[in-house]
């Protein structure tokens, strides 16, 4: 009586913890529109190669969709919020009311998106899997699974990357902008040696509006560190580097970054 | 239940991946290593007596700054701010568009017969005020405030020691009828201040300062065979080394001021020599029949570098003197000459000369990453500057028909001159002026 | 006598002490210790006594030099022979040599260069027969030079040793 009171109790907790968590970490999870077909691709034993080829050519296509579409994104960034909202409490009721039967079923959905997850990775099959109990039952229940697997975090996780993840191009208009502002005061000896890393916290225009020394090579007391590092922050703050140069729809992704100035390159 | 805490761990730790990956992280490695862009204002003052002294400090602030090479000063005509606009803070808006990082301003108020000075050092692009000073000084010591505030700006900024607050000891060359009047001076480092040792009457050479600038040491024809003289330039009391029957030359003390270093050349062979000068006891360093000159300590006293000629040319050397044990340093084509080792330790600056050209250089103390960094028909002398960054030493331009001392950054950039009323070589460089 | 010994020991200190060091006064009108005469390619500043001026007319008193060079040419050597028959002559017994550098050396080297020369001159004219006791070296390195140009001519003729008879 007590062993089964108690595993209740810890699953409740673990349900509650979870939805609190994915709350805070995956909004966006309903942005996206499910791709429901690829997952159970996936799943089956059948042709992964060529999921992996379906979803590069996706990943391309959604790219150019957002690149296109930013104003339809906008609209459909606050549809999902509205759904989010209502799936939130739909959740919510859902793990009230039938609480053992979906923890059973959890424990099976992780175990499944963990499936899903290492068939992504090339060397990972799904017949390598050596719980033969679990590929049974994927077997058996798959239509069942099809839907839960829409709501489980990593499936979510996937699509998402595809959709909103800053790209390396992102990155070097980044760069590039950050550099032209970056000024060294000559005169600043065994300057390789002094790295700053700057934290920075930014408004959807990309204007600083914090920045702070996070980190630095050595202490801020060697006066020579102290200067490189004011260096860094002039660099953020100067003109010509702001607002930064970000794409406006990844907001979240560069709401808060890090900046490490490394002089080393530049010298001698 | 094994399945059951494996399925919570893992969704512990992609929670916890997922949260930590929120923050972009990125690295700059590129940028730009330039000059700092700094306006001096004059400084403000309610009182019109303070109005000329306000000018002067303000053209001895732009001068040094500007001559260090690593700041770029504005002509005040830039400014868009007066200096009573500036007397409590500055509009840093209006600084912006010229591009100006740092701002200094001040106050200057009469006390008595004495000046208050508080200076004030702004980093306009974080709107920030990162220095602060006060000073307090009597009318005819504001050169040398400026020099000392010049310093303080310059160690905020760069991080380095500062070294405008020093003296430059010279041989100032006159031309009379073809004879040469050579006359001991020191002066301000940007030429000013300059005041007469000796008259010039005989041929004096190679002075050096002590440590702590209180006497200077040099070499003098006045007793008919080349001598070393201890002058004592507080007091003006003289005095002559030891009585030695042959030339004695090069001196110069070692970095606790005890000891003087020196050569003696007697019956065609020169040697190194060293005098405690307290106890005016005498050791011999080297001992042999070759020519050994211009010795000098390193800044720990445990080292010296001379010039020899032991193995054909005139090389550079190093001796521990606690062991006697010789190195030598220099390995190139030429003659290396006239060795003296950096305040930070870091670098041996030398004269070399090579297909008919001289240079100044600068080498590693082990004699390794030898670099030139001048050259002309005639480049001698080297001498670091208190922070080690900058060496003065003097060219004979043969097109005007004179020698003049020059200034370079040991990186070799910055080449400039300092002006002298007449001729000058055989330049010293003291230490920072006592505080 | 133990008075006059303290006296005497003290007097005897007060010397040796002052042998270490001599007060001078740097703008005094105060001579060298060495008078001498003026002479063609020297720089003193008194002028020659009468033997002085003799021996200039006669004959060359300065010998030349190469490039960082000390050695005694066959032509230095000759000079120099007629020098010794001279000073034999007239029984000269206060000789100077002075030794010059040309201006393409350091300071402190040339000066170390001047001795080595100077006393090159002495040596070869103690080898035949002139009393060390009366010859005195000095050097001048690149500081007096007989010809103030930047030439190859100009530098040759102030490598160079000058003899000086008192």
């Amino acid at each position: 009586m007590k062993k089964s009171i108690l595993i209740s109790l810890v699953m409740h907790i673990v349900v509650v913890l979870f939805f609190v968590g994915i709350n805070f970490i995956y909004p966006k999870k309903i942005e996206v529109p499910p791709r429901v077909i690829l997952d159970v691709a996936i799943i089956t034993d059948k042709g992964i190669k060529a999921k992996k080829a379906d979803i590069k050519k996706q990943k391309k296509q959604k790219i150019k969709a957002v690149k296109k579409n930013i104003k339809h994104k906008k609209i459909v960034k606050k549809k999902t919020v509205k759904k989010k909202i209502i799936k939130k409490t739909k959740l919510k009721l859902n793990a009230q009311k039938k609480i053992k039967s979906k923890t059973i079923k959890q424990t099976k959905n992780k175990t499944i998106s963990k499936k899903v997850l290492k068939d992504l990775k090339p060397k990972k099959t799904v017949v390598s899997d050596s719980n033969t109990k679990k590929n049974t039952f994927t077997k058996k229940k798959e239509s069942k699974i099809i839907n839960k697997v829409k709501y489980s975090p990593n499936k979510s996780k996937i699509t998402q990357d595809l959709n909103q993840k800053i790209t390396k191009d992102d990155l070097l208009i980044l760069r590039n902008q950050i550099k032209q502002c970056w000024k060294v005061p000559a005169g600043i000896t065994n300057a390789s040696n002094l790295i700053t890393k700057v934290k920075v916290e930014l408004i959807p225009t990309g204007k600083v509006i914090n920045a702070e020394i996070y980190q630095t090579s050595i202490s801020l007391s060697n006066h020579f560190m102290k200067a490189m590092s004011e260096s860094a922050l002039r660099a953020i703050l100067s003109d010509l580097c702001n607002p930064l140069k970000l794409p406006k729809e990844k907001y979240k992704q560069w709401k808060n970054i890090i900046i490490t100035f490394d002089p080393k390159q530049m010298l001698n | 239940m094994k399945k059951l805490y494996l399925s919570i761990i893992t969704l512990c730790s992609l929670i916890f991946n997922i949260s930590h990956s929120e923050t972009l992280e990125i690295s700059i490695t590129e940028g730009e290593v330039r000059k700092t862009n700094i306006a001096i204002s004059e400084f403000y003052s309610s009182n019109d007596k303070t109005a000329d002294i306000i000018k002067k400090i303000n053209v001895v602030m732009n001068n040094n700054l500007m001559s260090s090479g690593l700041f770029q000063t504005f002509d005040k005509q830039a400014f868009m701010q007066k200096p009573n606009e500036m007397r409590f803070r500055p509009k840093f808006a209006d600084w912006r568009p010229l591009n100006i990082e740092i701002l200094v301003t001040g106050k200057v108020i009469l006390v008595d017969d004495k000046f208050k000075i508080e200076m004030y050092v702004w980093d306009i692009i974080r709107q920030k005020q990162i220095l602060s000073k006060r000073y307090m000084i009597s009318g005819n010591s504001w050169r040398r405030l400026s020099h000392l505030m010049s310093d303080d700006i310059y160690t905020r900024v760069t991080g380095e020691t500062g070294y405008f607050d020093s003296r430059i000891l010279f041989v100032s060359e006159q031309r009379k009828n073809n004879h040469r009047i050579k006359k001991i001076a020191i002066m301000d480092l940007d030429g000013a201040n300059i005041k007469y040792i000796t008259n010039g009457r005989y041929i004096a050479l190679t002075p050096r300062f002590s440590p702590d600038r209180e006497h200077i040491a040099y070499m003098s024809y006045k007793k008919g065979i080349p001598s070393i003289y201890l002058h004592n330039i507080r007091n003006g009391q003289v005095k002559f080394l030891g009585k030695f029957k042959n030339m004695t030359y090069a001196p110069r003390f070692s970095p606790d001021g005890k000891k003087l270093i020196f050569s003696y050349a007697v019956s065609g062979r020169s040697n190194i020599w060293v005098m405690n000068i307290i106890s005016g006891k005498f050791t011999q360093i080297t001992n042999n029949t070759y020519i050994d000159t211009s010795p000098a300590y390193s800044p720990d006293g445990k080292n010296i570098v001379f010039t020899s000629n032991r193995n054909g040319s005139p090389q550079i050397y190093s001796m521990e003197l606690s062991s006697g044990k010789v190195k030598r340093l220099t390995i190139g084509d030429g003659s290396y000459t006239t060795p003296v080792v950096s305040p930070r330790g870091d670098l041996i600056a030398f004269t070399k000369q090579s297909n008919g050209k001289f240079y100044i250089g600068v080498m590693n103390v082990d004699g390794t990453g030898e670099r030139l960094i001048s050259n002309s028909f005639l480049d001698e002398g080297p001498s670091f500057s208190p922070n080690g960054r900058t060496l003065i030493f003097f060219r004979n331009d043969i097109e005007l028909g004179k020698t003049k001392l020059m200034t370079i950054d040991i990186t070799g950039y910055n080449l400039r001159e300092i002006k002298t009323p007449y001729g000058a070589s055989d330049p010293n460089w003291s230490s920072l002026n006592k505080r | 006598m133990k008075i006059k010994k303290l006296f005497s020991l003290v007097l005897l200190i007060t010397i040796i002490s002052g042998c270490f060091y001599d007060n001078v006064d740097p703008l005094s009108e105060e001579q060298g210790n060495l008078p001498v005469p003026k002479t063609e390619s020297g720089f003193y500043e008194n002028s020659a006594s009468e033997v002085g001026q003799k021996f200039i007319e006669s004959m060359s008193d300065t010998i030349f030099f190469k490039y960082n060079s000390e050695d005694l040419t066959d032509e230095a050597k000759l000079i120099i022979d007629s020098q010794i028959k001279f000073i034999k002559k007239n029984n000269i017994r206060k000789i100077i040599i002075e030794g010059h550098a040309d201006e393409r050396g350091t300071r402190e080297y040339n000066l170390a260069l001047g001795e080595k020369r100077a006393n090159v001159v002495k040596k070869y004219l103690v080898s035949k027969g002139v009393n060390s006791l009366f010859i005195q070296v000095i050097s001048y390195g690149k500081e007096r030079p007989l010809v103030e140009a930047h030439t190859e001519s100009a530098w040759s003729k102030n490598r160079r040793g000058v003899t000086i008879i008192m």
